[in-house]
């Protein structure tokens, strides 16, 4: 189950930037599992793995805070999409 | 006398035929550096070969390609990831991976032409991970036949198929992305086999389909996937093999 958060088109980040980023990511969010973020798109797409979808669904607003994003882009559970 | 043209076009028949993955899987696995690497150790330059040929002249057509790197932990750890295209940085991540799990990364590279050098760097935060298979392909999407005329009436995706279909490790398949079929921008309702539409207007932002994985979602990103039992894990999209179809001519655009 994945959710994709436009947290705007920012600047790269290097190696030791990346490990700092996910473990402040894993310290807001303990249920996250992986994310990927792209610079060229400010795309971040966090992924709890296999949890029950309506775990995620009502907390959407919330990892929208944590995680400072500008819009809710996508949530996606197996193949079945919700856009906003 | 006057010459009339015909409201419609001949009948088209698309045929798209796709290039095997190209698959590589390591006899002896690479332990991963606790650093990214300076050089990525996964990359592939795209030639001609490798992208989908058309049996006959396409307007527009977009390359998505697919690079996936897979491995294995020994002990929990976390798994970082960045894909580089032509030695930018194009997307970064990372994936939890449990003890004895196996993972692999899906990259997606979204709109990639002959010539590119797509790469994807690997690193973990733990002593014991390792690497040992690579995986390429490219399919296409937002496809345009023509420019004029753009109306399609009918449009039948009359063969559908599925992949990549990676066969080297022990693979499996995490999911299948459908078919998006779009008519003046608007999506349909998603396949995944053959389908008729009796209108198709095809507009510059997504053509005729968007494909699943590397177009729909994560165009320019990936994702990591673990299993405890096989390498690769990946996702596959469906994709037409072949679109029957005539224009309709004088048909101003919506």
């Amino acid at each position: 189950m994945k959710l994709t958060l436009d947290i705007g088109v920012g600047r790269d980040f290097s190696g030791e930037e990346i490990s700092v980023l996910d473990r402040a990511l894993r310290r807001v969010i303990p249920e996250l599992v992986g994310w990927s973020y792209s610079p060229l798109t400010g795309e971040l797409t966090l992924d709890f793995g296999d949890v029950d979808e309506n775990v995620v669904l009502v907390r959407i607003e919330d990892y929208k805070a944590k995680v400072k994003a500008v819009k809710v882009l996508r949530f996606e559970f197996m193949e079945l999409v919700k856009e906003w | 006398m006057v010459r009339l043209t015909p409201a419609l076009t001949s009948r088209k028949i698309l045929n798209i035929a796709y290039a095997a993955p190209q698959e590589t899987l390591l006899a002896t696995p690479v332990t991963l550096p606790t650093a990214e690497p300076s050089v990525p150790q996964i990359g592939y330059t795209v030639e001609t070969a490798d992208l989908p040929a058309f049996n006959m002249g396409v307007y527009r057509k977009i390359f998505v390609a697919m690079v996936f790197g897979a491995g294995k932990a020994t002990t929990a750890g976390t798994v970082y990831w960045r894909m580089k295209k032509n030695g930018v940085s194009v997307a970064t991540g990372s994936g939890a991976v449990a003890a004895n799990a196996f993972f692999t990364v899906n990259a997606y590279f979204y709109n990639v032409s002959i010539g590119d050098l797509l790469e994807l760097a690997l690193w973990s935060n733990r002593t014991d991970t390792v690497w040992d298979y690579k995986a390429y392909n490219v399919q296409v999407t937002r496809l345009i036949l023509m420019n004029k005329p753009r109306l399609l009436q009918p449009c039948n995706f009359t063969s559908v198929g599925s992949g990549p279909i990676l066969v080297l490790g022990s693979p499996s398949v995490y999911g299948v992305g459908p078919i998006r079929v779009y008519h003046v921008d608007v999506v349909l309702p998603t396949i995944t086999s053959v389908a008729n539409y009796e209108i198709i207007y095809p507009k510059d932002s997504f053509g005729m389909f968007r494909i699943a994985y590397g177009d729909f979602s994560y165009a320019n990103s990936g994702t990591l996937l673990t299993s405890s039992s096989s390498r690769p894990i990946h996702y596959r999209n469906y994709f037409p093999l072949q679109i029957v179809m005539r224009g309709v001519r004088g048909v101003v655009e919506p």
